[in-house]
């Protein structure tokens, strides 16, 4: 499919490498395109991250371990066919405010809508994802089309301390699509992708009879926004989801220089059921809300090689986010949420040996973040910028032994941020028995606020680690990579537990590339 | 590059979509309130407005204007409404021109209000006066204690006492456990009125449907205190307990199943339930219930120094004198003339049509509410799973749930007034919501 002349990305023990496999993964025929080498890679991985300064829905503590195995592999008559294959453990400590199969982003949740308690508890979590497809030409190489399905499968449980949700989440994707060759050099492709998945919940309690509004630590709540709080229809509910997703883009193929530029558009329909034994889905009233996100992406890389060794990428992203809902019983629209994200990514790499002997990446991004609860009267919006540098080298430190450190440094400063809490004045006059209220309070506290604060002053992060190549033959390479990092505020924070509050992590693993 | 500059335009359309249409916003509702006819439906000016959400429970005051009406800006959803207007002696005779010695109060209650955008934003109430009596029903203990540390339903009780200055006779007093729907379903059947309650004016047999839901209550187990006019006094600013089992709940309680083995139920926390063995009056189903040939409760023991009430109608199942541990129950008492009660109809839930109804469907005893002394209104402590009322506001305007919910040693019981030469008197407005508060442990005073 490409001229054996032509110059190579290399996948193997790569920092780019690893976001380029993913981005691929994603839009499958841009492998039709990319000068990857083929490859296979099983690996054993574990992490862990620890600490105060994290979003208030998130786990203080996160332990996760499994395995995983991908690979790109061209045949003798040039159809590529990929896949990656993993399964992961985890396990959290101290989740709170969160009894949904999602953890927020930014301090945005993807659903809005889903059970929630204050009171944090372990969770034991098991993911098994399993994907792959097929690149193949139609007529001569004028056309190639491809089909790639996608499955997830995830279980939830929270296993000490009632309420004891157990979730279970299925996700299918199916994608096809075409790619249409002009001329030598441009291409157009066009490719579309069917999205369902249902997610099941069902909360039990080892003593339903503490769940009294009373114990307002423990009583279920159902949230529903961002300041919404409402009882809980029933301990259980059932989320189906389907979604449609439209890409089109254009490929600029040259020996030397490759540019891919693809424009995305997906949008889902999440409805959220009253409980999960409902007969009829269909009928709206058995539907507690229908959430609608939408997103449209836009991204462009391109690989130029300065020489047959030395290649010059640059990607540029952009994604644009949009979701609003209907809540059944309010009869409309209360909550919205918009997400900006642009980056630019400028990257230079050396080879040598058939290997990225030297990386060196400049990272600007501008993304902002906004929720709006128009029944809580809560707006919430903040404008960050970030600016970060990576930076690997290979060192040969004997005929099979290498070292590859790498360091990764990130400073996140915020442009401007706005928070506004119509329930102010209702949360400091909350009676003795407002266990609504004090529910209520309890979330600001704990959620609000802090992810408010953590999103609207600045912030460093800096992780650095190494690969040691242990094992390296004709056809089989391992690597044992380590890494560690930190987050941490540039300012003292008030809504933290500590004023100047940290998040840890450290990574291990073992790949083998064959 | 001409298109990537049209790409980046799109993008920044879709960016900047406006996303303040649609959205539902807390918005004004006004409540237009009058008094009843016997007051030419005058406005009600100084009323108190309370919407409580069905949904979380969260509360909006507001108080009308000299028009009766009060604005209150609310979120849309499901509420239950009540208000309330209090008058001293001297703003009575001010209003009514009428002297009278105690406080007057005006009570109304909606349940199951739905508040929306496109909905109406007028909603009018129109206040009644209910009957002040001597007796009341002073103290409820429906929650019962922990099932395994304490003594479960088993030492439930109520409390009658007379708020009057005079010497009041209980003899012939009846006590009814009212009937009605024990959830708001989310969608309304036929057989059942907006807020959820059944629908009484449908059932097999009614033979005032004009009056049914508003000048009967229903009920399905009747007790009533014996005596032959003047056998059990009960001294002004006294009270006295009903209760299910008079006995020492405190202490293990050992029993002969119906299989005449011997059976315990221990009570290792002996602090969450109370002592009863004092108590003047107790039910005791075993014999009726061995009389209609069914099973009784080995626990239901009879203390013979308490005297046993009558059972005067029972279309329920239980079979000791058993409340709903959750709430979801109402209490009245009132007293007729010997035998009426006989007279009175007893008609089958709205819910069974005449292909359904035989024999043995249950019926519930339609009692008049003209007859009726006083009431509570209990109800679950979690607003997400509130019952419809199922009594009148002219009995009671409101309602009253425990904090903590079933099995949590807390009962309710009104609030008192004042206290004279050891008589004590307690608050009754006819409105349970602000006449009662929750005691962490029943009171158990036996004189």
């Amino acid at each position: 499919m490409q001229a054996q002349d032509e110059g190579r990305i290399i996948l193997i023990n790569s920092i780019f490498g690893e976001e380029n496999f993913q981005l691929l993964n994603l839009l499958p025929g841009n492998f039709l395109y990319y000068p990857a080498e083929d490859f296979s890679r099983s690996a054993l991985y574990s992490n862990y991250q620890a600490g105060k300064y994290k979003q208030g829905a998130a786990p203080e503590t996160a332990l996760n371990f499994g395995v995983n195995t991908r690979g790109k592999y061209t045949n003798e008559k040039g159809q590529v066919f990929f896949g990656n294959f993993n399964i992961s453990k985890s396990y959290y400590q101290n989740l709170a405010w969160n009894l949904s199969h999602e953890l927020p982003n930014r301090g945005l949740m993807a659903d809005p809508h889903y059970f929630a308690v204050s009171k944090p508890a372990p969770w034991d979590n098991q993911k098994y994802n399993l994907s792959g497809g097929i690149l193949s030409s139609l007529i001569s190489d004028k056309i190639h089309w491809f089909l790639k399905a996608d499955y997830n499968l995830e279980n939830k449980y929270r296993t000490d301390f009632d309420p004891r949700p157990r979730i279970t989440v299925n996700e299918l994707d199916l994608s096809a699509g075409f790619n249409f060759k002009i001329n030598k050099a441009h291409n157009l492709k066009l490719s579309g992708a069917y999205h369902f998945s249902e997610v099941s919940n069902d909360i039990t309690f080892a003593n339903n009879n503490k769940n009294q509004p009373v114990n307002y630590d423990i009583y279920v709540r159902w949230i529903a926004g961002y300041g919404s709080i409402t009882g809980a229809m029933q301990n259980s509910y059932k989320k189906n989801i389907t979604g449609l997703k439209f890409h089109t883009g254009y490929a600029f193929n040259t020996p030397k220089t490759k540019i891919l530029a693809d424009l995305v558009y997906k949008k889902h329909k999440n409805i959220t059921l009253r409980n999960n034994n409902v007969l009829d889905e269909s009928d709206i009233t058995n539907h507690f809300a229908r959430h609608y996100p939408e997103q449209l992406n836009l991204l462009v890389q391109v690989n130029h090689f300065i020489s047959d060794s030395k290649v010059i990428g640059v990607v540029m992203k952009s994604t644009l986010n949009r979701a609003k809902n209907f809540w059944q019983d309010k009869s409309g629209k209360t909550y919205s949420s918009n997400s900006e994200d642009i980056s630019l990514n400028v990257n230079y790499i050396s080879q040598k040996y058939n290997e990225n002997d030297f990386e060196l990446g400049a990272r600007i991004s501008l993304w902002k973040i906004k929720q709006r609860d128009a029944l809580a009267n809560t707006l919430s919006q903040y404008q960050n910028s970030e600016i970060g540098l990576v930076s690997k080298k290979n060192i040969i430190m004997g005929d099979n032994f290498q070292i590859s450190p790498f360091l990764n440094l990130n400073v996140r400063i915020p442009l401007n941020s706005n928070l506004i809490n119509g329930n102010a004045t209702y949360l400091d006059n909350i009676s003795e028995n407002d266990f609504a209220g004090l529910t209520l309070k309890s979330f600001y506290q704990d959620v609000v606020y802090p992810d408010f604060e953590m999103w609207s002053t600045p912030a460093i992060n800096f992780k650095f680690g190494s690969a040691l190549r242990v094992f390296s033959s004709e056809k089989i390479q391992s690597f044992f990579n380590f890494e560690g990092g930190a987050t941490k505020p540039l300012e003292k924070l008030e809504n933290f537990d500590a004023s100047s509050p940290y998040r840890w992590h450290g990574q291990v693993s073992l790949s083998v590339y064959y | 590059m001409k298109k990537f500059f049209l790409l980046s335009l799109s993008i920044l359309l879709f960016a900047c979509e406006p996303d303040n249409e649609e959205f539902v916003v807390p918005i004004q509702h006004q409540f237009e309130v009058t008094y009843n006819e016997s007051y030419d439906k005058k406005p009600a000016g100084n009323a108190q407005v309370k919407l409580t959400s069905s949904s979380d429970g969260k509360t909006y005051s507001a108080q009308t204007n000299e028009n009766g009406i009060a604005e209150v800006e609310v979120v849309p959803g499901t509420y239950k409404v009540s208000v309330n207007r209090n008058f001293t002696p001297q703003e009575y005779l001010d209003f009514a021109g009428q002297n009278v010695d105690d406080n007057i109060a005006f009570n109304a209650s909606l349940d199951n209000l739905n508040i929306t955008n496109s909905g109406n934003s007028l909603t009018e109430v129109e206040l009644v006066t209910g009957r002040i009596g001597n007796l009341l029903i002073k103290q409820v203990y429906f929650a019962g204690s922990d099932v395994r540390l304490g003594a479960s339903f088993r030492d439930q009780f109520i409390e009658i006492h007379n708020n009057s200055n005079e010497l009041v006779y209980l003899d012939g007093l009846y006590f009814a456990q009212v009937y009605g729907s024990s959830s708001i379903p989310s969608d309304i059947k036929p057989h059942q009125l907006p807020n959820g309650q059944l629908d009484w004016s449908q059932s097999l047999g009614q033979q005032d449907p004009d009056n049914a839901n508003s000048k009967y209550i229903y009920s399905d187990e009747v007790l009533q205190i014996p005596g032959t006019g003047e056998d059990y006094p009960l001294a002004s600013g006294k009270s006295v307990i009903i209760a299910a089992t008079a006995i020492n709940h405190k202490a293990p309680l050992i029993v002969n199943d119906r299989n005449g083995e011997p059976r315990t139920y221990e009570v290792p926390e002996p602090d969450r339930t109370i002592n009863l063995e004092n108590a003047p009056f107790e039910a005791y189903f075993r014999p009726f219930q061995e009389s209609q040939g069914s099973t009784w409760l080995d626990s239901d023991i009879d203390n013979p120094s308490s005297v046993n009430l009558e059972i005067a109608f029972k279309s329920f199942g239980g079979k000791d004198l058993i409340l709903d541990t959750f709430g979801r129950d109402a209490y009245v008492i009132f007293r007729d003339n010997p035998g009426e009660i006989n007279s009175w109809n007893a008609i089958p839930s709205p819910a069974i049509n005449s292909d359904e109804f035989s024999e043995s469907t249950s019926t519930y005893l339609q009692i008049p509410t003209s007859v009726i002394i006083d009431g509570v209104e209990v109800q679950r402590n979690d607003p997400n799973k509130a019952k419809p009322k199922r009594l009148p506001d002219a009995i009671d305007a409101g309602e009253i749930s425990t904090i903590s919910g079933k099995f949590s040693s807390e009962s309710v019981i009104r609030i008192k007034t004042r206290e004279t030469d050891g008589k004590a008197f307690y608050q009754d407005t006819n409105n349970s919501s602000v006449d009662f508060e929750v005691l962490d442990h029943p009171e158990v005073v036996i004189d």
